[in-house]
């Protein structure tokens, strides 16, 4: 019989930061603004909540940076020591399942089935344990090696064990202990007394129970199964069966992933470029033919010179491929202007990232292709990244920013591949006053004249023929430097126009773009 | 395109049937590109530029708005091959103003070469590539077989490349397949300026020496063709 047992890691983003004595407030972007997503019991006595915006959860917590402090709100001013203040950290969710997943592949010594829960902010690990059980005295001897195991790593967990990972997930939030074992086929009888969240409905469906006064699985399996899903959902029906062990449940385990490397060894060390190329060559045709057959292509590759201390050469293309040719050529580009300060005694070339290589012909006729040169375009952005460096190959985006040096940034393509087919774009007018050249920082301009009103007459030996403006940006105080700037549009004599600005502090001029 | 899917479909049935001959498909006549302003496309051969042309811009001054005159055409070309490349060795381009002017960030390769002989580099890949429709460069003095380079790259990737100079450039022979010069002219309203561009040279010496005067407004975002009549207020 499948036995499964489900280890959850209670508040998981919390025990993966937390350090000794601390507590932790994660916080995250949410509806209305930032919000408190999670908190640990130790934030919790200070009156902060899960839901809470950030700014209230900040106003519970005293000014002073003092160890620890008394709550005003507590006993009418009787003095009462409160724990340290708590850290404010931004919620991670990917740190936080690479950490899971970890921990889900160091649990491959108990069972060589383990996986992680399907959830967007995972807390739980399963293992199927069928008749590993038997290595470590017992099921009780499994579960408590496992939990001592995790304890040394700092890691609280509570581990149940039943016939079905609903029954497991379940029993291992909201049973009593912190191991609990459900004999064969008693998974009706341990879960009836739980609350009905240990089914993992969801929340609207939750509500809806609770509002019928069902609290509890025993009292929703005692509601005629045939009236369930016509009046909460097929969902629900769905899950009592995966806890009672009555449908099944796909559960995608982890595994680790074999390391696809190959290895050249030089007999002496080797500084000849050509001789480096053709093993390099050598080297790639065999790791090609590995994912060839495996119908993988090469995402990102790292190529180690074993004997010299020269850094290992990265090649990351902005999409998986298979060509040769392209990722001979890559590699060249690299190389040329590495410089070997001693010979090199081997070459270690290693895949780091693999992916889906393109399609050949994505539709039967070219035109329903839309973007007629992926590839052709892939490989030019590779080429230009690997010799101009990443961030030098950008793709910028606006940002609502009124600050003129702050209404873009700029992404690399290869972290942001470009859209298949080109989006409409809304012609923002407002941006037609913006000049396509923009200085690096403002420079001081140089007025030889002004008139009454105190505008520039005489800019760089020209005369300013026209002056529009002015366009006040008072903006980046939160950035820590005040930026209070009138913005002209200054027409010149010769032809030019530029964009400058008076400092409404200073009153200095500056230039800091060009109408070209 | 209905044509070519019915070409397509014949190809494969002749395949099919174990009769495929090699067969040719005739060669589209090269289609032109427009420069975005009508005014400008009439003193070009055939009423525009060809694919793989290399377009230059003379300007006396920066900032008397050869971009916005080469901008429009970006568009146009955009709808062929959809990237438009900007190699840009000052760090100075500014993306924002592209967007009021129509063209998406989207289709934008910012390159950031550190220094002359990379932004030459990287300019003839992008020339040399299918997929980039547009290659903008600004250049103070260039040698000129990178430019004889450059367009031997831009024929073989079917983009055109845009290139910026001062106007001092003019005194000297290039490369480029349609040269315009940009004189700046005083604008009669505030929001607008005005602007002579003349054909300084264009492959076939097709009305060399021909120009027409221009106005930008930049409340609008048009660029009209100034009207040729006298102004009467004057006479």
């Amino acid at each position: 019989m499948r036995r499964v047992m489900c280890v959850w890691c209670p508040l998981w983003p919390i025990q993966r930061l937390r350090s000794a004595g601390l507590g932790v407030v994660i916080f995250a972007e949410g509806r209305r603004g930032l919000q408190v997503t999670v908190c640990s019991p130790e934030a919790a006595q200070w009156g902060i909540r899960a839901g809470m915006p950030l700014g209230e959860a900040q106003s519970l917590l005293p000014v002073s940076s003092h160890k620890t402090s008394h709550s005003p709100r507590r006993n009418g001013g009787q003095q009462e020591k409160l724990p340290a203040l708590p850290v404010l950290k931004r919620a991670d969710p990917s740190a936080d399942r690479s950490r899971l997943l970890e921990l889900a592949l160091h649990c491959q010594i108990y069972s060589p089935l383990v996986g992680m829960e399907e959830a967007p902010s995972p807390e739980s690990l399963w293992l199927d344990i069928s008749g590993s059980e038997v290595l470590f005295g017992g099921e009780r001897g499994l579960a408590e090696k496992l939990q001592s195991d995790f304890a040394q790593q700092g890691i609280q967990v509570r581990v149940a064990i039943a016939d079905s990972w609903g029954a497991a997930w379940g029993i291992s939030h909201y049973g009593e202990a912190d191991i609990s074992l459900v004999p064969p086929g008693q998974q009706t009888n341990r879960l009836s007394p739980l609350p009905i969240a240990a089914l993992r409905i969801p929340q609207s469906v939750k509500q809806t129970l609770q509002s019928l006064d069902v609290m509890t699985i025993g009292q929703l399996l005692r509601i005629p199964r045939a009236s369930l899903p016509s009046r909460f959902g097929k969902e629900l029906v769905r899950r009592i069966d995966q806890a009672l062990g009555l449908a099944p449940e796909l559960l995608q385990p982890e595994r680790l992933a074999e390391p696809v490397f190959e290895e050249w060894l030089f007999e002496e060390p080797v500084s000849d470029r050509q001789s480096i190329d053709h093993a390099c060559k050598i080297l790639l045709e065999r790791l090609l033919t590995r994912l060839v057959a495996s119908r993988a292509g090469l995402r990102e590759l790292a190529c180690h010179w074993l004997g010299t201390a020269t850094e290992p050469t990265l090649l990351r293309l902005l999409r998986p491929t298979t060509e040769k040719r392209h990722l001979t050529e890559l590699l060249r580009l690299q190389n040329e202007r590495r410089v070997f300060l001693s010979g090199v005694q081997g070459i270690r070339m290693e895949v780091i990232e693999v992916g889906l290589p393109p399609l050949r012909q994505a539709t039967l006729f070219e035109d329903d292709a839309g973007d007629q040169h992926p590839q052709a375009l892939a490989e030019l952005v590779d080429r230009l990244s690997m010799r101009l460096g990443r961030q030098a190959v950008l793709r910028p985006r606006l940002v609502p920013d009124p600050q003129p040096e702050f209404a873009f940034e700029s992404v690399p393509w290869l972290d942001a591949p470009a859209s298949a087919k080109q989006e409409t774009v809304g012609i923002t007018s407002h941006l037609r006053c913006r000049p396509l050249r923009l200085l690096r920082s403002p420079q001081p301009l140089v007025v030889q004249q002004f008139s009454t009103e105190g505008l520039p007459t005489l800019v760089q030996r020209s005369t300013v023929i026209r002056t529009s403006g002015p366009e006040r940006i008072e903006v980046g105080w939160w950035r820590g430097l005040d930026v209070k700037r009138d913005y002209y549009r200054l027409s010149l004599a010769n032809g030019a126009i530029l964009w400058a600005f008076v400092d409404r502090d200073t009153g200095n001029w500056f230039l800091h773009g060009l109408f070209v | 395109m209905e044509a070519q899917r019915a070409e397509t479909l014949r190809a494969l049935r002749r395949i099919c049937q174990g009769t495929a001959r090699q067969f040719t498909p005739q060669l589209e006549e090269r289609s032109r590109l427009s420069t975005g302003l009508p005014g400008l496309d009439a003193l070009l051969p055939d009423r525009g530029m060809e694919p793989g042309w290399i377009i230059e811009w003379l300007a006396p001054v920066e900032g008397c708005g050869a971009c916005v005159l080469a901008l429009q055409g970006v568009r146009a070309a955009l709808q062929r091959q959809p990237v438009w490349a900007v190699v840009d060795e000052t760090g100075e381009f500014h993306p924002p103003a592209v967007q009021g002017w129509g063209v998406s960030l989207d289709a934008l390769l910012w390159l950031r070469p550190s220094s002359v002989a990379e932004a030459a580099w990287a300019v003839e890949q992008c020339l040399r590539c299918p997929a980039i429709g547009v290659t903008w460069f600004q250049a103070e003095r260039l040698p000129d077989r990178v430019i004889q380079r450059w367009k031997i790259a831009a024929e073989t990737g079917g983009g055109v490349g845009v290139l910026f100079r001062p106007a001092k450039a003019a005194r000297h022979t290039s490369w480029a397949d349609v040269r315009w010069l940009v004189q700046p002219k005083p604008a009669r309203t505030t929001a607008g300026r005005r602007m002579r561009v003349e054909l300084l040279s264009c492959r076939g010496g097709y009305r060399t020496g021909d120009s027409v005067e221009l106005e930008i407004c930049d409340a609008t975002g048009d660029v009209r063709l100034v009207s040729a009549v006298a102004n009467t207020a004057s006479a």
